[in-house]
């Protein structure tokens, strides 16, 4: 969830980072940071999922 | 600009939140740098895509409803009571106890000092010579104090009323000297104990309070500095009005 809202937040709500910060209650360094670690978990999620649909089109 | 910078501050950068200098300084360096610049853009269509994906899907009506009102009845606590909650009770624990205690130490430092004077009070009566200076005149026995105790104070006119002065002897209390006044009032005896208010030493605090100790009533006060002390076995409306007598005579 703290991943979740600060990417709904960020990009697509579109809110500066000093909004989000007061919008959550929270230094404007965990805002940074957690949007950081949010985006490297998404890339690394969806990049897991790439591979296993690429693993299930190829034939064995 | 290093690499490593531009990398560190490459979601600032996405999320427009550089400022124009540093946007400068950062775009110099893309334009010569094909890997930052490959990430960057990485990063920009990821956020792109975000966007795009966030904005396909609305929530109902219903749902956005409900957020709406849990949000708004729930009251956001510090992080840290949600993180230590243990913590924040042991806290608050931690903090009545030490109320309890500073007030449990002072009022038994009150009580000890109250007996303290009680007991001066009795062996006083109990000795065969009580008073030092006898006299029933307060211009007599006011400048008998002077040099003997660090400190002077007020005597009031005693004609009109029922009490009467005895005398008066040098008390030592709390490791502090000061005035040990004998009043009579009918039979009753009275002894008014004045010293000097020092912190950590007279073990009363604040304004005008009583007590009864061991069946005689006690009333203090602080007035100009000085710690005033009543020990009497007549009724508390007599302590009271030898107390307002003196009160009387420092504020005529």
């Amino acid at each position: 969830v703290p991943f979740r809202e600060v990417i709904l937040l960020c990009d697509v709500e579109e809110m500066g980072y000093q909004e989000i910060a007061d919008t959550l209650t929270i230094p404007i360094g965990t805002v940074m940071s957690r949007l950081s670690r949010a985006r490297r978990a998404m890339r690394d999620l969806l990049h897991d999922a790439n591979i296993q649909s690429a693993s299930r089109g190829t034939p064995s | 600009m290093t690499c490593d910078s531009v990398r560190r501050k490459l979601e600032p950068y996405i999320d427009s939140e550089l400022t124009a200098g540093e946007l400068a300084e950062f775009e110099a360096h893309l334009r010569g740098c094909a890997s930052c610049a490959a990430e960057a853009l990485g990063l920009l269509q990821g956020k792109r895509m975000t966007r795009a994906a966030g904005a396909r899907y609305s929530p109902t009506p219903e749902f956005r409803l409900r957020m709406e009102q849990s949000i708004r009845v729930k009251p956001r606590l510090p992080w840290w009571t949600a993180r230590f909650p243990k913590l924040v009770t042991a806290f608050v624990m931690a903090l009545l106890l030490l109320v309890s205690v500073t007030l449990w130490v002072g009022h038994a430092e009150r009580e000890q000092g109250f007996a303290e004077l009680t007991d001066l009070h009795v062996a006083t009566l109990a000795s065969l010579n009580p008073i030092d200076v006898v006299s029933t005149d307060r211009h007599t026995v006011k400048p008998w104090f002077a040099g003997r105790i660090p400190f002077s104070f007020d005597l009031p006119e005693l004609q009109n009323s029922e009490f009467t002065l005895v005398g008066g002897r040098v008390a030592y209390f709390e490791h502090s000297s000061g005035a040990q006044l004998l009043f009579n009032l009918r039979k009753h005896q009275l002894s008014v104990f004045i010293f000097k208010e020092q912190f950590g030493e007279i073990p009363f605090r604040g304004g005008l309070s009583t007590a009864t100790e061991l069946a005689f009533h006690i009333e203090t006060w602080s007035e100009g500095g000085l710690r005033y002390c009543i020990v009497s076995d007549a009724p508390a409306s007599d302590v009271h009005a030898l107390s307002k007598l003196l009160r009387s005579a420092t504020h005529p």
